[in-house]
């Protein structure tokens, strides 16, 4: 009888005593000269829960442009680089540890990278000096696009200190520490500026 | 067989997995001196075929034409209206009727010539990610004649490229360096030229001047190219002009968008007295380019020769396929020209039709002809009845390898 007791005392509090601890980051992130089909987005940097979606993605070479010019994947993700001008192109980056040269193809071809580890990944094209696109691997599941009216919500964040990052392919990012507690939305809003970032490539003379 | 082997290859090709390979690297011969200083071997060889209307030359003694009196020589056409190549050489330069000494590299005669157009090697050292140093050099093997070997070397570029400032685009280069008038010099090697031959004032805006140049921009919007040398843009060799200490500029204004255009405007005013003005646009969508430029031209050499002249081009040039893009260009040149006892008086039109074959990112083949027309004489009174029409129609191809 005791123990049919306990049994059901503990079927009953079981679902709660399973439920992680968790909070949520919300706010509004103010960006400047926003481009369409150009991703915002609020992610939390380190270890977390993997992320099961984002992991396919494309950049295509048309018009002499990378499309789009900022993606966001999942790690472990395969991006694709289908040339679509008819001329040849070149796909490169230099990243640290997500460095790769997929060379000079042809129209109609395509050639695919697997993105292992998480970072923000600058991609360029040799023959064309002002072709270049950036793609952020986030890290793991804590990520939320940031809406038109620049509101954003990361839900399940587990109680503690974390590095937040706004992040967008055109803008300088905004990186805070903040402490997320249990049951609390924590605030952060922030405002990305154009960035005047060039790579050494030039252009024309 | 083969498509299919390719197809297979193809669809069996693995991902690659980025950073699992090493470091990329130029895809020229280079060598890592050690940590951030790199040096770069790149360049290209340029041969070539052409078949020139009549006797190769693009210009007449015109001995029914009566020019100034101070110039009894009077000369009718372009002497470079019928370049067979990206450097611009006339097929013949017609020595035989002048009365200057001056050389002429190639002297087809009006037979189809082969040519090794140029080989054109160039190195490049990077220290660290604001310095570099280019140098270009062109090699010009020419069969010669009467005592000259014909075969020519010279300095294309030699210069420093720096940038002061890490997270910006503005360059400083001093030495010999790329012009800063209009468009055409970003296109005025054979791998990067569309078609073959330049436009008809590409000689006054595309040589390589000795000096200091800044450029960069404001949001790569604003783009601004400013020079001071001591010598100027022009790259015709009738005339001295181009030895005229000059200040010179460009600024242009580039969209980003799917069809991205430029405008710009160029100046040039040297020390002696010569100006140059000149407009440019391009527009480049998708697959296709559309180029167009148009210059005014007054010069001097301070002892008595002149040159004024004013012309334009379009050309428009579209991918079919990878391997396969034809281009038209349409070209205007207005000038006149006083050097020494000579007056040239030229005034054509020129239709150019080509096609350009990617055989490879490496291999570029390209064919060309040019229509020229003369379309008379402009010193007036009888000059007008003579007969200034001259068989100087070219065609022309080229084999570029580019390493």
């Amino acid at each position: 009888m005791i123990a049919t007791f306990i049994a059901l005392v503990f079927a009953l509090l079981s679902p709660a005593l399973a439920q992680e601890k968790a909070g949520s980051i919300k706010g509004t992130i103010a960006v400047k000269a926003r481009r369409a089909n150009s991703p915002v987005v609020v992610y939390i940097d380190g270890d977390g829960p993997a992320l099961e979606s984002l992991m396919t993605g494309e950049v295509a070479q048309k018009n002499a442009r990378f499309k789009p010019q900022g993606l966001v994947v999942a790690t472990g993700a395969e991006v694709s680089f289908p040339n679509e001008d008819k001329f040849f192109h070149n796909v490169y980056s230099l990243a640290p540890g997500a460095s790769f040269d997929l060379g000079h193809y042809a129209s109609g071809h395509s050639e695919t990278v697997i993105f292992n580890e998480p970072g923000v990944v600058d991609v360029a094209c040799n023959i064309h000096a002002d072709m270049s696109m950036k793609i952020l691997v986030l890290p793991n599941a804590w990520y939320a696009e940031v809406a038109e009216d620049g509101s954003f919500e990361i839900t399940g964040v587990t109680p503690g200190p974390h590095r937040v990052v706004a992040w967008s392919a055109d803008h300088t990012p905004v990186i805070r520490n903040v402490t997320v507690v249990d049951n609390e939305a924590l605030e952060f809003s922030a405002r990305l500026k154009v960035s005047l970032e060039y790579i050494n490539r030039g252009g024309y003379p | 067989m083969i498509a299919l082997l390719f197809i297979a290859m193809t669809a069996l090709a693995d991902p690659i997995v980025a950073g699992s390979q090493p470091l990329p690297e130029p895809s020229s011969p280079h060598l890592q001196v050690r940590d951030g200083v790199l040096i770069v071997f790149d360049g290209y060889l340029d041969v070539g075929f052409f078949d020139a209307q009549g006797d190769g030359v693009a210009y007449d003694r015109a001995s029914g034409l009566r020019g100034p009196r101070e110039a009894p020589w009077v000369f009718y056409g372009d002497p470079w209206a019928n370049p067979v190549n990206s450097q611009g050489d006339s097929a013949d330069l017609g020595l035989d009727r002048t009365n200057i000494d001056r050389t002429d590299r190639i002297a087809s005669g009006g037979r189809p010539t082969f040519l090794l157009n140029t080989w054109h090697p160039g190195i490049a050292l990077t220290a660290g990610k604001s310095l570099q140093v280019d140098a270009e050099l062109d090699f010009e093997p020419r069969s010669g004649e009467l005592g000259d070997l014909g075969d020519a070397v010279s300095v294309d570029i030699a210069q420093f490229d720096w940038r002061p400032i890490e997270k910006s685009d503005l360059h400083v280069y001093i030495g010999k360096v790329e012009s800063t008038f209009g468009i055409e010099y970003r296109v005025r090697h054979a791998p990067d030229r569309f078609g073959i031959t330049p436009s008809s004032i590409a000689r006054y805006t595309t040589g390589t001047p000795l000096g200091v140049k800044v450029r960069g921009s404001v949001r790569q919007v604003f783009w601004y190219s400013l020079a001071a040398t001591s010598t100027s843009t022009i790259s015709e060799r009738f005339g001295h002009f181009k030895n005229e200490s000059t200040a010179s500029g460009r600024l242009a204004v580039r969209g980003n968008g799917p069809v991205r255009v430029e405008v710009g405007a160029s100046g040039a005013a040297g020390a002696i007295g010569s100006r140059q003005a000149g407009v440019d646009a391009q527009l480049k969508a998708s697959d296709l380019a559309i180029r167009a430029e148009g210059l005014i031209t007054d010069q001097t050499d301070g002892q008595g020769d002149w040159l004024r002249a004013k012309g334009g081009y379009v050309e428009v040039d579209y991918h079919l396929a990878n391997w396969l893009a034809p281009l038209v260009r349409v070209d205007r040149r207005d000038a006149d020209f006083r050097a020494g006892p000579n007056y040239y008086d030229s005034n054509t039109l020129r239709f150019t039709g080509g096609i350009r074959f990617d055989i490879t990112y490496n291999a570029i083949a390209k064919i060309e002809y040019l229509f020229i027309d003369e379309l008379g004489s402009d010193l007036g009174g009888d000059n007008d009845q003579v007969e200034t029409e001259i068989a100087d129609n070219v065609f022309t191809s080229s084999l570029v390898f580019r390493y």
